[in-house]
C-alpha cells in the first residue's frame, strides 16, 4: 500500500508543483494590481478575495468580477491567469490519468491487491507456480473440491485469461517470476495457512528454485510435514536434485506415463485400478485395455520416448525407435533416422510387423500424422495380403487344398494384425478435439497426468503409498480387487481417507475405547445396518507402536519406516486409534460414511442396532435398560 | 553537485528563512508582520512539501512530516487572518495578530527541524 501512494506522489510531483506556482503567481498579481471600488477609489484586492477569484477562474466556473468590477489592468491579468491555470490543470489531470494507466503503476496496483487478498486468506490453500495447461487443470479441480489455490505465472496472458475468462472461480493470481523468493513470499509461501507449494512451470530449474526456497523459508514447517512441496520435473537430473533436499513429491509426467504403460502391458487389471483411483475426472473405463506385447515402434526419442522404451524393455517388449535428430538424443543402436510422419520411414521400421505405435514427439500435428500414416500403412498391407490370398485361392489348387488347415488359425491373428495399437502424446490441451477423433487407444496428456497425480496426493496422500504397494502385486490380486470394486462402481469412483481420531471420527473413538471395532462394522450403511456401504478399504496405514519399533532395534534391523501398511484388510480386521484408512467407493458412500463416523447417534445405531436418544436422560435410561438385559442373560 | 539536491535544500532552507521573516518582530504589532510574507511562506512551504514527496527513505518520511506540520500551521494562520479581516466585526486586532504569529511560530519550529534533519543527512551521507 505504502509503495503505491509514494509511486503516485512521485509521478505527479511536477504537476502539483506547477499548480502551486501558477496559483501563487496569479494570486499575487491580483493582490498587487490596483483596482477600483464602486466609488472610483483605488482599492487593493486582499489575498482572501484573490484566492477566491483564482479558485473559480482556474476551474473555469466563472462567477464574474468580484467584489467590484475589474479595471483593464486586472482584466489583462485575468486573461493571463485563465490560460496559465487552465493549461496547467489540464496537464495535471492528464498526468494523473496517465500515471494511473501506466503499466508499471498498474502492476504495482495489482500486486498490492494480490498481496492483500493473500494475507486475508483464512483457510488452507495451495500455492501453484505456473498456470499452463497443468496448472489450470489443477486449480479447477482443486476449486471443484473446495480447496483454495493461489496462482503465480510469469506469462501475463495466462493470468489475464484467468481473470477475464474464468470468473466462476476466485483464485488470487499474480504475473511474476516464481524463481524469485520475494515473489513466493508475497504469494503466501510463509503464510500460516499455506498447505503446500506446487511448482509446475515448464522449466526444471525454476521448479528447483521454488523447491529450494520453500525448503529454506519454511524449515520448521517442512520438518513437521506441515508444508508439502510438489515439483514437476522433466529430467532425471532435476528429479534427483529435488529429491536430495526433501521435496515431498516429484512428478515426472513422462516417467509416470511410461510406468503406467508398462503396467498396463504387464497387468491390465492392475492398470485399471490405477486408472480408477487416479483419474481426476472419475470417469471409469469398465473394460481393461489390453496393449499387445510384440514389437512396438516408438517415434521420437526425447524424454518421453526414452522413458517409454526403457519401461517397455523392462517388461519384455521389443522396441524399434525412429528419431529425427539422433545426434542430439543419442538413441540406441538400430535406430531409424527420420520423423516417422512419412510412410518410408515407417516402412523401414517394419511397421507392418509391429503391434503398436507410439507417437511421442513434442509436436502434436506430427504425432497425429505419425499415427494416421502408420494406420494407413497397416490397412494397405492388410488389404494387399487379403488380395494375395484371394489370388492364391483362385489360381493355386495347392493352396485350395491346404486352405482348411491354414485359414482357421491365422484368421484371428489377421483380425488383430489389421489394427495397430496407437498411442499419441498430446502436448497441448487445446488440441483435445482432434485427438479425441483420431481413434487412438491411448492418449498421453502430460497436463492431465500431472494434475491427476497431484490432486490425488492432495486429496488422499495415502493413495500414492497404496499405488506403489499395488504395483508390486500380481495380476490375480488385482483381479480380486477389481471384482470387489466393480460390484458397486458404475461410473463414478472416488477415494478418500479417514483417520481414526477424536477430531475426525469422534463417534468411532467413543466406541473404540470400550471395545473392538472391525473394518466390516465401519462400512455398514447408516440407514440400514444390515447393508454395507458401497466401498472397499484399500489400505490401513498404522503407526508402529513403541514396542515393535524397539523390537526392530533390538534385533539389529533398521526400522526403515515408522508405519505399517495393511493392503486390502479383511472384514474382521481390527481398527486401532490413529489408523489411517484409504477407502475407495462412490461419492454417496463417502458422504454417508463421513456422516456416520462423526455423529455418535448414527454410529451407535451402526454399532449396536439401537437408536440412541441424544440427551443425558435418554442415555441414562438406555444404560439402565442395557444393564437389565445383561442381568437377565447373566 | 546535483540540481535536485540544490533545489531540495534551497526550498527547505527558504521555507525556514521566509517563515522566520514573518515571525520576527513584536508579536502583537500588525506593522511588524506583513501579509505578503505569510503568503510567500505558505507558497514556499507547499513547494517544499511537494519536493519531498516520493522519497522512500526514513529520513525522507520525517522530512515530509515536518513539512506537512509547517503547512498546517501556516494555513491555519492564514485562515485565522482571513476570518478576522473579512468575517469578524473587529478586524485584525492585536490579539488576533498575536495568535497568527504564534501559530506561525509553530511552523517555524517545524521548518527548523526540517533544516536540522537536512543537515544531519548531509553530514551522514558525506558524499
Amino acid at each position: 500500500m505504502n509503495s503505491l501512494i509514494f509511486l503516485l506522489l512521485k509521478r505527479i510531483r511536477l504537476p502539483i508543483m506547477l499548480l502551486i506556482i501558477s496559483y501563487a503567481t496569479v494570486i499575487l498579481g491580483f493582490v498587487l494590481i490596483p483596482g477600483q471600488d464602486d466609488q472610483g477609489n483605488v482599492w487593493h484586492m486582499g489575498f482572501f478575495h484573490a484566492f477566491y477569484f483564482v479558485s473559480f477562474m482556474g476551474s473555469t466556473i466563472g462567477f464574474g468580477e468580484i467584489p467590484y468590477e475589474f479595471t483593464n489592468a486586472q482584466r489583462m491579468w485575468t486573461v493571463f491567469g485563465i490560460y496559465a491555470t487552465v493549461t496547467i490543470w489540464l496537464y495535471s489531470i492528464g498526468a494523473l490519468i496517465s500515471t494511473l494507466q501506466n503499466p508499471a503503476f498498474k502492476k504495482v496496483l495489482k500486486e498490492n491487491n494480490f498481496r492483500k487478498k493473500v494475507s486475508q486468506i483464512r483457510e488452507p490453500f495451495y500455492l501453484i507456480c505456473g498456470y499452463g495447461d497443468t496448472g489450470k487443470l489443477l486449480a479447477h479441480e482443486l476449486s471443484d473440491n473446495h480447496i483454495l489455490s493461489v496462482v503465480i505465472d510469469i506469462n501475463p496472458e495466462c493470468i489475464d485469461h484467468l481473470e477475464i475468462d474464468e470468473q466462476d472461480i476466485d483464485i488470487p493470481a499474480l504475473t511474476a517470476n516464481a524463481a524469485f523468493p520475494q515473489v513466493l513470499e508475497t504469494a503466501g509461501l510463509t503464510h500460516p495457512y499455506c498447505k503446500g507449494v506446487i511448482a509446475l512451470t515448464d522449466k526444471d530449474d525454476v521448479n528447483l528454485k521454488v523447491a529450494i526456497t520453500a525448503r529454506l523459508l519454511n524449515k520448521e514447517r517442512m520438518l513437521d510435514d506441515h508444508l508439502m512441496v510438489v515439483c514437476r520435473a522433466e529430467t532425471a537430473e532435476a528429479e534427483a536434485n529435488m529429491a536430495s533436499f526433501g521435496t515431498s513429491h516429484i512428478i515426472n509426467p513422462f516417467e509416470i506415463y511410461a510406468r503406467r504403460l508398462a503396467l498396463s502391458v504387464r497387468s491390465s487389471s492392475a492398470y485399471l485400478i490405477y486408472e480408477w483411483l487416479t483419474n481426476p475426472y472419475h470417469q471409469v473405463r469398465t473394460e481393461p485395455i489390453k496393449p499387445p506385447k510384440g514389437t512396438w515402434v516408438i517415434c521420437g526419442y526425447g524424454r518421453f520416448g526414452k522413458a517409454v522404451s526403457r519401461h517397455l524393455n523392462y517388461v519384455g517388449v521389443r522396441t524399434v525407435i525412429i528419431e529425427a535428430a539422433p545426434d542430439i538424443t543419442n538413441p540406441p543402436e538400430g535406430t531409424i533416422t527420420g520423423r516417422g510422419t512419412e510412410a518410408v520411414t515407417l516402412r523401414e521400421a517394419k511397421i507392418t510387423e509391429a503391434t503398436a505405435i507410439v507417437a511421442g514427439t513434442d509436436n502434436d500435428a506430427n504425432n497425429l500424422s505419425i499415427v494416421l500414416t502408420a494406420q494407413d500403412e497397416m490397412k494397405r498391407h492388410h488389404l494387399g495380403k487379403l488380395r494375395n490370398k484371394a489370388h492364391d485361392l483362385k489360381y493355386s489348387s495347392k493352396a485350395f487344398i491346404e486352405q482348411d488347415d491354414i485359414n482357421s488359425e491365422p484368421e484371428k491373428n489377421e483380425e488383430q494384425e489389421g489394427k495397430l495399437f496407437a498411442i499419441a502424446r498430446q502436448n497441448f490441451s487445446r488440441n483435445e478435439r482432434v485427438f479425441d477423433k483420431a481413434e487412438l487407444d491411448f492418449i498421453m496428456q502430460p497436463a492431465s497426468i500431472v494434475a491427476g497425480e497431484i490432486l490425488s496426493i492432495i486429496k488422499t496422500p495415502l493413495l500414492s503409498t497404496f499405488l506403489s504397494l499395488a504395483r508390486r502385486q500380481k495380476d490375480d490380486w488385482a483381479n480380486i480387487l477389481i471384482s470387489r470394486i466393480s460390484d458397486f462402481i458404475d461410473n463414478t469412483a472416488t477415494s478418500w481417507m479417514v483417520e481414526i481420531s477424536e477430531k475426525q471420527t469422534p463417534a468411532v473413538m467413543y466406541f473404540l475405547k470400550k471395545g473392538k471395532i472391525t473394518v466390516e462394522q465401519l462400512l455398514r450403511h447408516p440407514r440400514n445396518r444390515d447393508k454395507s456401504l458401497k466401498c472397499v478399504v484399500l489400505l490401513i496405514h498404522r503407526k508402529k507402536n513403541e514396542a515393535s519399533l524397539r523390537r526392530h532395534m533390538m534385533s539389529g534391523r533398521d526400522p526403515s519406516t515408522k508405519f505399517e501398511n495393511f493392503l486390502l484388510p479383511e472384514s474382521d480386521f481390527e481398527i486401532r486409534e490413529d489408523d489411517q484408512l484409504l477407502i475407495c467407493g462412490d461419492k454417496e458412500s463417502m458422504d454417508l460414511m463421513c456422516w456416520s463416523v462423526s455423529n455418535i447417534n448414527i454410529y451407535n445405531y451402526i454399532h449396536t442396532g439401537y437408536e440412541l436418544g441424544g440427551g443425558y436422560i435418554w442415555r441414562w435410561l438406555y444404560k439402565h435398560k442395557l444393564l437389565q438385559q445383561e442381568n437377565k442373560i447373566g | 553537485m546535483n540540481f535536485e539536491k540544490v533545489s531540495f535544500a534551497f526550498f527547505v532552507v527558504f521555507a525556514l528563512t521566509i517563515n522566520f521573516g514573518f515571525f520576527i518582530g513584536e508579536i502583537d504589532n500588525p506593522a511588524h508582520h506583513h501579509v505578503f510574507e505569510l503568503f510567500a511562506a505558505i507558497v514556499i512551504s507547499l513547494i517544499a512539501t511537494v519536493i519531498k514527496l516520493g522519497d522512500r527513505s526514513h529520513i525522507g518520511a520525517v522530512l515530509l512530516a515536518t513539512s506537512l506540520v509547517a503547512d498546517i500551521h501556516l494555513l491555519v494562520a492564514a485562515i485565522i487572518w482571513g476570518v478576522a479581516e473579512h468575517i469578524s466585526v473587529d478586524g485584525v486586532t492585536t490579539e488576533v495578530m498575536a495568535t497568527i504569529v504564534s501559530v506561525s511560530g509553530g511552523a517555524l519550529i517545524a521548518n527548523l527541524t526540517s533544516v536540522v534533519l537536512l543537515v544531519i543527512e548531509t553530514v551522514v551521507v558525506r558524499r
